[in-house]
């Protein structure tokens, strides 16, 4: 067995070094690398496990906490894969992509390594102990990431971001440490906790329930804990919101998604999770018609969209559970492929507001198409990724909860029809005042097809990352 | 003979697409490539309605928990006759398309979208299940989005663009909802599945969910305007999407799936619908002054004279007449970009003179102009009396579709007759000279569109034969073939005194009250605008809530702040103030131990 979970770890750790040590002017070049490498192995990793029909692999290195009988233990499942390919291809683009500013290459290559390290760590734990580790690096990583390479009002944002997000983690503590000493054996290890959870009394249960899953709403996030989301975003840089949105996100998903298949008792909170995401998925579509920066925009889309895939995890169907893991991945490239766009047009123009800028395909006809086709990928247009999510997760929240759970459609008819007023506005159309300042290279083009690639393969041939569902 | 699978047709088009795309910086060859590839598409339709009529095949695309999602294809009689329509209007459009598209810097987008479109089109035509159809059906709405909006230098064409998706996307997300509905009830979505048990508890709702985004996809009330604003793209996307193929989708859909509706007891819904967006387009045909949008409200009648017939259950007459409109709107849709061509690029009927002076461009105009006012012998003339036939019983009906005959005979002479005056204003012999410089890429065109609109005469004697066990033919009667006729004369004898030579006539002026009714357009546009006030009202307000929201949540970090600054006095480094505390500790503790 190639411990293939820690070599991906130990090499984007050489490349951070490696980052951090040599000179400047390598280390985008060195952080791709590096990154690129991690996506070969996550690739042949799928191809291998689409020959055998097998993509469950678990690798232990060490007694991490041997008086907590915790071990370093990474493993594969074919939710979290669906992640961490997502992950792999996201940061990429982002480290690749991602810096149209051009600020610091250093720190700000080196911080996106560390933040992939995190979040495949993350998508890899096998007990919920790393799984927290893993969470507490990509916060601080991202906090670090707003705090220095942002516009003008990026301290306050980060200060923001971080509050909500300490909250968060200190519901997870909690939670995970009840979890331990609640299980029969005293335990972290995810599979375990899924197998004897059911041992434990229903009020202890409810209240682990509702702490974890605060913690994962604030970092999911879905209203009313919601409000971090659009500053951190129309503060940070590309890099911090490409990674922000398109991975940070998914991290309370993927959470979520742990949450309603190892407590049993979340069945009986389900309808009212739904309420939830259907209040939040119209909140967020009805804000967003009044925003104005395109970066503003895109952030509430995020909030439509995790609130769609919450309605999903918690229809506890297997549709609706292996839709909302499909909406995730699909919804992790659509984001990073609209604030990549979004950048380039604050680049472009020194301007995002929807009011001042126009005609961005005269200007720039990649961008515009980016955004284009990133939209498309939002409202669930068939033949990317984000088709497949929407009707696994509408099947299943409708057989859960019957007509209600097409309710979020309706958020999402909104979401769409403003996104295509923006493009309309401010993308395809005429170039009349605006004037552009700057152009973007060739790495950006690079950037937006490689996301672009990605929406269209996983749209077409969903069966990829579906076969290993079942 | 070789099976070869339906869905190859499509193949060749999307090819022609990725070609576009490559070569978009060098277009010189792309329109010879989307001719070409539109043409091998039609040898394979024709091979496939020879040879492989009413295949089904179906392949897996992905499968979950056990149950696969496959998309299937058919050439039963149904998508058979739509993709033989759509393969024989492709190549001609195209053609057509090389002499109206002149710029090379607009060509490598024209013909990419173009091509995407002809293969969704195709697509759509021999889908089996909902499935492979929603996937079509998305793909129109988004070319025609993209084709709508393709002048966006121009202000207007932006704004149409717009109107449409957030019309066409009302639609797809309710198909999308009919679709998950009928997913979950039956667990299957091909249409034989469906077809064969009519009776579910989900059923009616699916279906009019369905009818919702029929509704928008073929601009039928209360969805009907963007198809007027849709005139804003090049004209031959108007012949192509907006008048022969992608509009009727939605019909399309209806006849397919006729006894789901009937069952879920929409008929009197479709019947209701059809005959108010006949009237509404044939009220705003009549009073419009662009020349492609008459064409698109005559588009919306015809659409909903369709639904009349299907509501009606005389399914033979809906696709009588959905044959032949595919051919005498293409070809009028050809006619009005000759004519503005030919004008500078002028749109307004009042404005665009000389049409008269080719004869044989005239005469074919002419044609086109006769078979859509259903005059006999052309096509429309079987089409829209077997639909009259089948109103019989039901007299107001019959009474209302005669009044939209005459409406629609007239609005289409005034259209043929406005362009065909000599501009006085004119003094050199330009006017005479533009229609005879038309490149012959569109002239073709034209003639193939006359000569299949006389063909399809043929389509009434055929048909019955095609449709066996699917539709029971309409016979047209005498009787009514007569009224029709006279009707159609009067009209078009009524056009003839009113608009010849240069009188011009502006109803807006003499009759204000009887042209606010007929031009009902700006007050939909009204409603639609109220209708997004409304949502942006609520918006408005729920955004104002977001913002006090984080405001509040900010307020509450201020008492955080505040509690301290007010411990902060305890800890100021004084040693009285630490005595003080100690001392007072101290006595706490005492009196807690003697109490």
């Amino acid at each position: 067995m190639i411990p293939i979970i820690g070599a991906m770890l130990l090499i984007l750790i050489i490349g951070l070094v490696a980052t951090i040590a040599l000179d400047e002017r390598h280390s985008r070049a060195i952080a791709t690398a590096a990154s690129l490498v991690v996506l070969v192995i996550v690739i042949s990793v799928l191809f291998n496990s689409l020959l055998t029909g097998n993509i469950v692999h678990s690798e232990q290195y060490a007694y991490y906490l041997p008086s907590l009988n915790v071990a370093f233990e990474m493993q594969f499942t074919p939710i979290s894969f669906a992640l961490l390919l997502m992950a792999s291809i996201v940061s990429l683009a982002a480290i690749y992509a991602g810096n149209i500013e051009k600020e610091s290459p250093k720190a700000s290559s080196a911080l996106l390594l560390l933040f992939e390290f995190a979040a495949i760590g993350l998508f890899t734990s096998a007990n919920f102990l790393l799984f927290f580790i893993f969470w507490d690096i990509g916060v601080v990583v991202l906090f670090f990431m707003i705090y220095l390479f942002g516009s003008a009002g990026r301290k306050r944002a980060a200060i923001k971001f971080l509050i909500y997000e300490i909250l968060a983690s200190s519901l997870l503590l909690l939670g995970i440490l009840m979890i331990y000493f609640y299980t029969p054996l005293h335990s972290f290890d995810l599979s375990y906790i899924a197998l004897n959870f059911h041992l434990v009394s229903q009020g202890v249960q409810s209240l682990i329930f509702l702490i974890l899953f605060f913690a994962f709403l604030i970092n999911m996030p879905v209203f009313p804990v919601h409000l971090w989301l659009p500053d951190a975003h129309t503060e940070a840089s590309t890099q911090g919101s490409m990674a922000l949105s398109g991975i940070l996100t998914k991290f309370g998903g993927y959470g979520m998604l742990l949450l309603f298949a190892t407590i049993p008792i979340a069945s009986s909170f389900s309808y009212y999770v739904a309420i939830l995401a259907i209040i939040s998925a119209f909140y967020a579509a009805f804000v967003l018609m009044r925003q104005h920066d395109i970066k503003r925009v895109v952030a509430y889309t995020t909030i439509v969209e995790m609130s769609i895939i919450l309605i999903g995890i918690a229809s506890l169907d297997s549709f609706g559970t292996y839709g909302a893991a499909y909406g995730m991945l699909a919804h992790g490239f659509a984001v990073a492929m609209l604030f990549l766009a979004a950048g380039s047009v604050g680049h472009l123009f020194a301007d995002r507001d929807i009011r001042e800028v126009k005609g961005v395909i005269t200007t720039s006809l990649s961008t515009a198409y980016t955004f284009l086709i990133g939209t498309f990928a939002t409202t669930g247009v068939p033949l990317t990724a984000a088709f497949i999510g929407d009707i696994l997760i509408f099947s299943g929240a409708q057989s859960a909860f019957g007509n209600i759970g097409l309710l979020p459609l309706g958020a999402l008819l909104i979401t769409g029809a403003f996104m295509y007023f923006v493009i309309n506005k401010s993308f395809l159309s005429a170039k009349d005042s605006s004037k552009n300042v700057n152009y973007i290279g060739l790495s950006q083009k690079v950037g937006f097809g490689i996301l672009m690639l990605a929406i269209i393969i996983f749209g077409i041939l969903p069966f990829m990352i579906l076969k290993l569902f079942t | 003979m070789i099976l070869v699978p339906a869905i190859v047709v499509a193949l060749p088009p999307l090819l022609a697409a990725f070609l576009a795309i490559v070569l978009y910086n060098d277009p010189k060859p792309i329109k010879y490539i989307a001719l070409g590839a539109s043409l091998i598409s039609l040898v394979l339709t024709l091979y496939l309605f020879v040879y492989s009529q009413n295949t089904y095949q179906s392949f897996n695309w992905f499968s979950i928990s056990g149950y696969s999602f496959g998309l299937s294809t058919s050439t039963a009689p149904l998508n058979a006759m739509l993709l033989l329509l759509v393969s024989i209007v492709t190549p001609v459009v195209f053609l057509y398309s090389i002499g109206y598209m002149q710029l090379p810097s607009e060509q490598g987008r024209f013909y990419s979208e173009m091509c995407i479109f002809a293969a969704a089109m195709m697509l759509f035509a021999i889908s089996a299940s909902l499935l492979t159809m929603f996937i079509a059906w998305e793909l129109l709405g988004i070319t025609s989005y993209l084709l709508i909006g393709f002048y966006y230098r121009k202000n207007e064409p932006p704004n149409a663009a717009r109107k449409a998706i957030t019309t066409i996307i009302i639609g797809d997300i309710a198909m999308l909802a009919a679709i998950i509905l009928i997913l979950n009830a039956y667990h299957s979505l091909e249409y034989s599945v469906i077809l064969s048990s009519p009776q579910s508890a989900q059923l009616s709702l699916a279906m009019a969910l369905m009818l919702i985004a029929i509704f928008t996809k073929s601009a039928q009330f209360p969805f009907h305007e963007w198809l007027s604003d849709a005139m804003e793209g090049p004209t031959p996307v108007s012949s192509f999407l907006h008048s022969s193929t992608m509009v009727k989708a939605g019909v399309f859909l209806v006849i397919v799936l006729l006894p789901l509706f009937q069952e879920s007891g929409l008929s009197n819904v479709i019947l209701a619908v059809g005959l108010i967006s006949a009237l509404i387009g044939a009220g705003n045909a009549l009073t419009e002054r662009h020349v492609k949008k008459v064409l698109a409200y005559s588009t919306i009648e015809d659409l909903g004279l369709m639904l009349v017939a299907l509501g009606l259950g005389s399914l033979f007459a809906a696709i009588m007449l959905f044959i032949v409109q595919t051919f005498y709107k293409a070809a009028l849709f050809f006619s009005a970009g000759i004519i503005i061509k030919a004008n500078d690029g002028r749109e307004d009927l009042y404005n665009l003179y000389n049409s008269a002076y080719n004869k044989f461009i005239f005469a074919l105009i002419a044609i086109s102009a006769l078979s859509i006012a259903a005059f006999p012998p052309f096509g429309g003339f079987f089409a829209k009396s077997a639909i009259e036939d089948s109103a019989m019983p039901n007299l107001a009906i019959y009474a209302v579709l005669m009044l939209i005959g005459l409406a629609t005979s007239i609005y289409i002479f005034r259209w043929l007759i406005l362009p065909a005056r000599h501009n006085r204003a004119e003094t050199g012999n330009e006017g005479f000279i533009s229609f005879y410089v038309i490149p012959k890429s569109m002239r073709a065109p034209m003639v193939i569109m006359v000569v299949l609109i006389i063909a399809s005469s043929a389509v009434y004697l055929y048909l019955p034969g095609y449709l066996s066990g699917i539709a029971a033919p309409a016979q047209v009667n005498a009787v009514d073939a007569a009224i029709s006729t006279i009707v159609s004369s009067i009209g078009i004898a009524a056009a003839y005194f009113i608009y010849r030579k240069n009188r011009r006539v502006y109803l807006s002026s003499t009759h204000r009250y009887i042209y606010a009714a007929l031009h009902n357009s700006t007050i939909t546009n009204s409603a639609y605008v109220a209708i997004t006030a409304v949502v942006t009202y609520v918006a408005e307000a729920v955004a104002k809530f977001d913002y006090e929201f984080d405001k509040a949540v900010y307020s509450t970090a201020s008492y955080f702040v505040a509690i301290g600054k007010a411990g902060r006095s305890m800890v100021n480094g004084q040693v009285n103030t630490y005595v003080l505390a100690f001392v007072l500790g101290i006595a706490i503790i005492a009196i807690a131990f003697l109490v």
